[in-house]
């Protein structure tokens, strides 16, 4: 069955984007630095990006593009330009949003849903048995607290970004155990999965 | 020469401690949590690894606060090497054991600095700029350092490669220091 696997880069003070991260500045002042472990050259158009890579990083790059569904928050979706519409191989793409907007870009591939878990349903149907990838670390936490996120895949990059936005920020109180399934050392990153164990 | 290393045992999301925590309560609620994976300090493996090299460092630094919270280690951390604790207000009582208190950071560290590494407890939150050369983070992915108290100085420090960019700052060691390219 597929699972949900949210993907994030996170500096070690456990910042996903730099401060002052906005429209012109998705990941925040110096937030790049947290990407650089698979654009070297802080390109922001994923494109290709995965060629370069070898080794672990390219086995972690080849699993992301291997999912068969994204489910994006709509902020990280806007700030990426929506990927035009194609994230990876045209998989759908189901963006997370309170309303539907007025004037968006007609992608065949994208579609709104309002509801996290109405997200993840839609994308595990559509995914035809892989993975479900998930973007934005919003979306993250709502699916964390809806609890039909399965798993966490996060991309640890020693630095201390010092400030900027957290992953886990806002959290409902509780404890949430995890499941370590793999860590993986590659050149500039260690690569941590976990898997949320359900509650109860 | 020894470096000075943070060893901290933190959650995933960045804590140290449970809410609520205090000298009744030093972990917070829920926060011995974190210090299940010392049960298996003793089992072969990292664990093991990492405890042993954290029982071989020859000084600690500690803040007042974990200090406190610790029960002042019964004036014994470990093998009676010196504790150094950093502290605006000294106790009247006297240091029990290998302690000594100590009000200034650049101080601290420079007697702490000896042939062998030196233990630093404590995240600093109500220090300036308390920069290790050297983090060890148990269990966990992420440190918060200096917790917003430090403003722009922890940034400074830990893109610096010169102790002088951030006054308060332990002192960092170029060719030391993991951050610094």
């Amino acid at each position: 069955m597929s699972k949900t696997v949210l993907y994030m880069s996170m500096s070690v003070d456990g910042f996903i984007a730099g401060p002052n991260d906005g429209p012109d500045n998705g990941l925040g002042d110096g937030g790049h630095r947290l990407h650089e472990w698979f654009l070297p050259d802080a390109d922001a158009d994923h494109t290709g990006a995965a060629d370069h890579l070898v080794g672990v990083n390219r086995e972690l790059m080849d699993e992301l593009m291997a999912t068969g569904a994204v489910v994006a928050g709509r902020r990280t979706f806007e700030l990426v330009g929506g990927w035009n519409g194609d994230h990876h191989d045209g998989v759908p793409i189901f963006v997370l949003s309170r309303q539907q907007p007025a004037d968006r870009p007609q992608w065949p591939a994208v579609r709104y849903v309002s509801d996290v878990t109405r997200a993840m349903d839609l994308a595990r149907e559509a995914a035809g048995g892989k993975d479900v990838l998930v973007h934005g670390a919003l979306t993250a936490r709502l699916a964390l607290a809806a609890c039909v996120l399965d798993e966490l895949q996060l991309h640890l990059v020693p630095v201390l970004l010092g400030q900027g936005r957290p992953l886990f920020d806002d959290m409902s109180p509780g404890r949430a155990e995890l499941e370590p399934l793999r860590a993986l050392d590659g050149p500039g990153v260690l690569h941590l999965r976990y898997r949320v164990r359900p509650a109860g | 020469m020894g470096l000075i290393r943070l060893y901290m045992t933190m959650s995933l999301d960045g804590y140290v401690a449970g809410p609520g925590d205090g000298v009744d309560a030093p972990m917070g609620i829920g926060g011995f949590r974190l210090f299940n994976w010392l049960d298996r300090r003793n089992d072969p493996g990292p664990n093991r690894q990492v405890f042993s090299e954290l029982m071989s460092t020859r000084a600690v630094i500690s803040g007042r606060r974990t200090y406190e919270h610790a029960g002042r280690w019964q004036g014994d951390h470990h093998d009676g090497i010196p504790v150094f604790v950093l502290t605006h207000d000294v106790p009247g009582d006297p240091p029990p054991g290998s302690v000594r208190y100590i009000t200034d950071v650049d101080e601290c560290a420079a007697r702490a600095r000896g042939d062998g590494d030196v233990l630093v407890h404590g995240q600093g939150r109500r220090r300036r700029c308390c920069v290790p050369d050297t983090l060890t983070n148990w269990n966990c992915t992420s440190y918060r350092s200096c917790s917003g108290r430090a403003d722009g100085c922890s940034t400074t420090c830990q893109r610096s490669t010169s102790s002088s960019a951030c006054s308060g700052a332990w002192p960092l060691q170029g060719s030391e220091n993991p951050r610094s390219t």
